[in-house]
């Protein structure tokens, strides 16, 4: 290794431990994340460990005085965010085994999650009005305009594609597995539509998004063309903090879609987690422009290697039939 | 392990893992926090990030304490910054003890592997070493606020407590690889 390279994996190793005991600024935090970039061999939480260790042993000196208790009434808060923690899982996990059903039983496990779902079932047209989306005409008739993609292209070659993913054949494998599954009509799979804008007062969005950019560990990874594009580029970006397991996407040229008609749909593709991808929600586009959304996965993420956007029926579906995949981020 | 289990979705973990690392994470917390109620915010942030994270447990790598620490540590931290974005930097005294905390029978605990060699390092130190760690890395003070309250260099803060931090990062490294040869043996 040069000088320079060895100076800069010094500075790295500072760095990080700065950044264990809470002390890094803002440019510090950005000139961290090029460096865990430059070095991805470096185990980045290594000083957060020693420092974990070491607190814990000043905790653990028998000359301190007694410790603190845990307030009972917070005891119960936690106990009580735990459950809906382990409710909302449970009920991710439920869609996700109804999605691996057979096609012959995937119906009716999907009708029969959707019966326990009470409440959490909206249809199509209170999706439209939940996202604020406003294109009926006066007669009441729905607008006909569609999103355009390009048909897929003859010549398309899936083996280069996957170039775009990290991973091996393995991935491209399963992908072309999932998506080319017979999509179930009638999905009843809860629906999160995102919000664009946060109209409370409170942070924005972008704010939001600014302050996870911020953070240590999360990664950024720009948008590219799918298999079937859409007619005008689209610019933008995907964030996503494995840790806080939070993530915003931007999108700059994203088409207006008609909820009625149509929604866009985000996939994280994590082959530790499922063979399937992970449902990121529905979302609509409502004016053009740079916009940003923010991510709500239906599973805890373990290792996304890319991230892939859909349009689907209004509600979205359980499982995608691909058929418009206009855009898609890998994680490199 | 507790951990594995709540990354089962076993419920019933979670009161077992509050009564394990309840009063750890509140006393971290609280000392990290300049009032209670920021401490109690900060409390039940750390344990959602728990059940979230506990999938990414691994025993091979840290021991579920230290991986209980590094969770709390890390969201203190993001709330410290952000609270600094917010609000500019506080002059406030950390550590601060209110009427209203319970005082629980010190309990020590048995040391996990990755604390008993902080422990042995530690008392390889010089005290004024000793303490500078303690305020930084226990009391969550900043280097300026250390370098004040000790009357040292602020140069010297940094390389005691960065040299510090290093050396037990290096023999944890060496934990590991111990570990890992012997599980190969």
């Amino acid at each position: 290794m040069s000088d320079a390279s060895d100076e800069r994996l010094e500075r790295l190793e500072m760095l990080l431990a700065e950044e264990a005991l809470g002390q890094l600024d803002e440019s510090q935090t950005a000139e961290l994340r090029q460096l865990l970039e430059e070095f991805p061999e470096v185990d980045r939480d290594s000083f957060l460990r020693a420092a974990a260790a070491m607190d814990l042993a000043f905790s653990q000196d028998a000359e301190r005085e007694p410790g603190l208790s845990l307030p009972e009434h917070l005891k119960a808060t936690i106990v009580s965010d735990a459950n809906r923690h382990f409710q909302s899982k449970a009920l991710a996990n439920g869609a996700a085994r109804a999605s691996t059903n057979g096609h012959g039983t995937g119906m009716d496990a999907v009708k029969s999650e959707s019966r326990s779902w009470t409440g959490a079932v909206i249809s199509n047209k209170e999706a439209a009005s939940r996202n604020g989306h406003h294109a009926i005409a006066d007669d009441g008739a729905p607008n006909a305009l569609r999103l355009n993609v390009r048909s897929r292209d003859r010549n398309f070659d899936p083996w280069r594609w996957a170039g775009w993913l990290v991973a091996s054949a393995a991935i491209l494998l399963f992908l072309l597995l999932q998506f080319a599954r017979p999509t179930p009509t009638g999905s009843d799979l809860a629906l999160n539509p995102i919000a664009v804008d946060q109209a409370d007062a409170g942070p924005t969005v972008e704010q939001l998004r600014q302050r996870l950019l911020d953070q240590v560990g999360t990664r950024q990874f720009d948008w590219t063309a799918g298999p079937t594009p859409l007619e005008s580029s689209v610019a933008g970006n995907v964030i996503w903090n494995q840790d806080q397991q939070e993530g915003y996407m931007v999108f700059d040229g994203l088409p207006i879609n008609n909820a009625l008609l149509e929604q866009y749909q985000l996939w994280i593709i994590d082959p530790q987690r499922d063979k399937h991808p992970i449902d990121g929600g529905v979302f609509d586009i409502t004016r053009s422009g740079k916009v940003i959304v923010p991510i709500h996965a239906k599973l805890d993420v373990i290792d996304p290697q890319a991230f892939a956007i859909t349009i689907e029926k209004p509600g979205g579906v359980v499982v995608s039939d691909q058929s418009r995949l206009p855009l898609l981020a890998s994680v490199n | 392990m507790l951990l594995q289990r709540i990354a089962a979705g076993d419920s019933t973990a979670v009161n077992q893992c509050l009564e394990q690392y309840g009063n750890l994470i509140w006393s971290t917390a609280r000392r990290w926090s300049a009032t209670a109620a920021e401490a109690e915010d900060a409390v039940q942030e750390i344990f959602i990030d728990l059940w979230k994270s506990a999938g990414r447990f691994d025993p091979e790598v840290a021991s579920e304490t230290t991986f209980v620490m590094m969770v709390a540590r890390r969201r203190l931290i993001d709330r410290r910054r952000k609270r600094r974005m917010e609000v500019g930097e506080l002059d406030y005294e950390l550590s601060q003890r209110f009427a209203s905390d319970e005082l629980c029978p010190s309990q020590r605990a048995e040391l996990c592997e990755e604390a008993a060699v902080a422990s042995e390092l530690l008392k390889e130190l010089r005290e004024e070493e000793r303490r500078v760690l303690e305020l930084s890395v226990h009391e969550g003070l900043s280097h300026q606020e250390i370098a004040c309250r000790v009357g040292m260099p602020l140069g010297s803060v940094k390389t005691n407590i960065r040299r510090g931090l290093g050396r037990l990062r290096e023999r944890l490294s060496r934990l590991s690889l111990a570990g890992t040869t012997r599980d190969q043996l």
